[in-house]
């Protein structure tokens, strides 16, 4: 591998692991308040899985640039996540009262299109030719195996439901959208691990096949799809996307993370914590 | 005709656990079945007996064994306590003979 | 249930009335009976039942929320990743609880009303904000300590589907207790920061900690005992605690903010300043120092999902 492949693919993980990483950080904040005790067991499962996999791909970068990327460490612009995983969704808790209630319909469906992205992603990654990679990304899909099946059997609960439960689907639907279709958004140089076929597919194709993967369920129950299939075959997005996310431009609320997720870290940086 | 299957209880206060399974014509004869089946030394306190069809087992190794890391979980996660404590013990025993040393 | 007299005398002679029916369950479980859901059991009983699992169930749900406010804090992703399962547990708990409360005749729905509304009452410690990390240390080793003090007595209650429930409830409640403990040691051998903050928790927890298993109350005044839905008496819970977690404290160089607390070597018990009781009384009541604002967080929380359980209903 060319150096400069290296680097381009050390991005290319990071935004990987970044990714799982917030959407794990968004979705475990829903342990504890989400609306039914069975469910909100489950959806916590799912996010502690997502920043398993985050601490994975970190030792993974670790293993090809062999520098330690402390995921603590950073500025807030140097993270390479989607804005979608960024998004607030949970319930918060105020300590003078002030609480907000939280949308698990918005959490749900982003849930819901992430997982279908990251399967298209981690089976282009397969055959990825950095073997370390495609190795751990068998482990992974085994456990995204579930995710997967928990968010298809809510979509289409909900979007059978009567009244409050497709509505609020295709609300957050609609909302979540634009954000989605920033996952696709290319690392820089990314052009350079397709061309020396480090990745089979450049993310611009694994977006297609995500879209073309979902059609049927979304075309089915006649849910918001801003997506249509060319002559060519290729699926495109018709609404305009949410990118920045891979080149560290993040929105407020990132940075409200941010400053929560390493408050008790940056009280002392040098400490065993 | 169906299956039923049959779950026992040996002690009282104890779990249920799967004996086996009957087929009968209805639950009520199936109820009479287990007992002359799974208890008939008198040696079961309790029977729980469920039409077949009602029970979906759930064996998938990814679903209940998942491949990563899960330490953080259980107690082996933790096993370096015992000589996080040993560390603090002769840190406060350094501190109090520094202090010893300072009084004389 | 009374029975009914149905004429004839052989089988009136059967029939029991409600009364000798209660004696002999009271005497049954005096015996160590144990009762399945199924079985007849007396009114009081059935209610006694209700009120204490219901209490247990809504004190881990609402024991998931001082904690849940440092997941996001958590500060290394071991330690997000042990906090999140540590607080997932406990709302499996309550699950594994609520089953039991909704087998017993208590609806989930009329459960959640009465605890969003103050009806019902969940233990005092989860009245209590949390301040910092080590907060969460303290919680997950003293506070879950106490916890499986009173959890391992339930063991021989008399209700068979209580025992089987607490069983993998202690069981889990041991890893909390080494995710907790690791958190303290980890401040205690730490900067002078991180052993300043654990001290400032533990200062803070204690008094709740010597609430936690309620004020002495004569053994032959507890209705649970008597019908042997837990099995031992609060102070000699209180005692165990003080005998297993005193010593640890004082080894980590921690001080306990009770200057009468000591061991009595005559009569191997411990001696403490008494807890204001009445102070108890009023957290649990709705006036501790965060009852307000985490009941009305669960509150919106619940009515927030209002949806989402009637798509389910409708199911």
């Amino acid at each position: 591998m060319t150096p400069a492949a290296r680097q381009a693919l050390a991005r290319y993980l990071m935004a990987l692991a970044d990714d799982e990483l917030v959407i794990g950080y968004r979705d475990t904040e829903w342990t504890g308040v989400a609306p039914m005790v069975e469910e909100d067991i489950a959806f916590s499962s799912m996010g502690q899985d997502e920043v398993g996999h985050a601490r994975l791909y970190y030792i993974l970068l670790h293993e090809l640039t062999g520098t330690n990327l402390d995921y603590r460490a950073r500025a807030p612009g140097e993270y390479r996540h989607a804005r979608l995983v960024e998004l607030p969704a949970a319930p918060r808790y105020s300590p003078d009262g002030a609480h907000t209630g939280g949308d698990w319909a918005f959490a749900l469906a982003r849930r819901y299109l992430y997982d279908q992205f990251d399967a298209e992603r981690l089976l282009m990654l397969r055959s990825c030719t950095w073997a370390p990679l495609a190795q751990a990304v068998e482990k992974l899909q085994r456990e995204e195996t579930y995710h997967l099946l928990h968010g298809e059997t809510w979509i289409d609960r909900l979007a059978a439901a009567s009244g409050d439960g497709r509505a609020r689907l295709e609300t957050a639907l609609t909302r979540v959208w634009p954000e989605a279709l920033g996952l696709a958004e290319p690392v820089e140089d990314e052009d350079r691990l397709v061309a020396e076929g480090i990745l089979t597919a450049s993310s611009a194709q694994v977006q297609s096949r995500w879209l073309a993967r979902i059609a049927p369920t979304l075309l089915r129950h006649a849910l918001p799809f801003p997506a249509a299939c060319g002559a060519d075959g290729v699926w495109r997005a018709t609404v305009a996307t949410e990118t920045g996310g891979r080149r560290g431009l993040h929105s407020e609320h990132w940075r409200q993370m941010w400053e929560e997720m390493t408050s008790v870290y940056r009280l002392d940086p040098a400490a065993t914590w | 005709m169906g299956a039923f299957v049959v779950f026992r209880q040996e002690e009282p206060g104890g779990a249920f656990v799967h004996c086996g399974s009957v087929d009968a014509p209805d639950m009520e004869l199936a109820c009479q079945y287990a007992r002359d089946i799974f208890s008939r030394r008198e040696d079961a306190q309790r029977l729980w007996v469920a039409p077949q069809e009602a029970i979906r087992e759930v064996a998938d190794g990814d679903l209940l064994r998942p491949a990563l890391d899960r330490t953080y979980r259980l107690g082996r996660g933790y096993r370096v306590t015992v000589e996080k404590r040993r560390r603090i013990k002769a840190r406060i025993a350094a501190r109090a003979e520094a202090e010893q040393g300072e009084a004389v | 249930m009374r029975a009914q007299a149905t004429g004839g005398g052989a089988a009136m002679t059967a029939i029991l009335t409600e009364e000798t029916r209660t004696e002999t369950f009271r005497r049954d479980v005096a015996d160590g009976g144990v009762i399945e859901t199924s079985d007849w059991m007396p009114e009081e009983y059935r209610r006694r039942l209700i009120k204490f699992i219901e209490m247990h169930a809504n004190s881990e749900i609402m024991g998931a929320l001082p904690e849940g406010d440092w997941i996001g804090r958590a500060p290394s992703l071991k330690r997000k990743l042990a906090l999140s399962a540590k607080i997932q547990d406990e709302v499996g708990h309550a699950q594994m609880l609520y089953r039991l409360v909704e087998d017993l005749g208590k609806p989930r729905p009329q459960i959640f009303a009465d605890l969003t509304s103050g009806k019902s009452k969940f233990h005092n410690v989860f009245h209590y904000p949390t301040r910092s990390w080590a907060d969460v240390g303290i919680i997950g080793w003293l506070v879950d300590g106490a916890a499986i003090i009173s959890q391992s007595a339930l063991l021989r209650s008399s209700y068979g589907p209580y025992t089987r429930v607490m069983k993998r409830i202690c069981w889990e409640e041991a890893f909390h207790l080494k995710q907790g403990e690791d958190v303290c040691l980890t401040l205690a051998g730490g900067s002078a920061l991180q052993r300043e903050m654990l001290q400032d928790a533990l200062t803070r927890w204690w008094e709740p900690l010597m609430m936690f298993h309620g004020p002495p109350t004569p053994p032959e005044q507890d209705g649970d005992l008597a019908w042997r839905i837990k099995t031992k008496p609060n102070d000699a819970l209180r005692q165990e605690f003080l005998d297993r977690y005193v010593p640890q404290i004082w080894e980590l160089g921690l001080t306990i903010p009770d200057p009468a607390l000591k061991k009595d070597v005559q009569t191997g018990r411990w001696r403490y300043t008494e807890p204001d009781w009445s102070r108890l009384i009023a957290v649990v009541t709705g006036s501790g120092p965060a009852s307000a604002q985490r009941l009305g967080f669960r509150r919106l929380t619940y009515e927030e999902g209002a949806w989402l359980r009637a798509v389910t209903m409708n199911a």
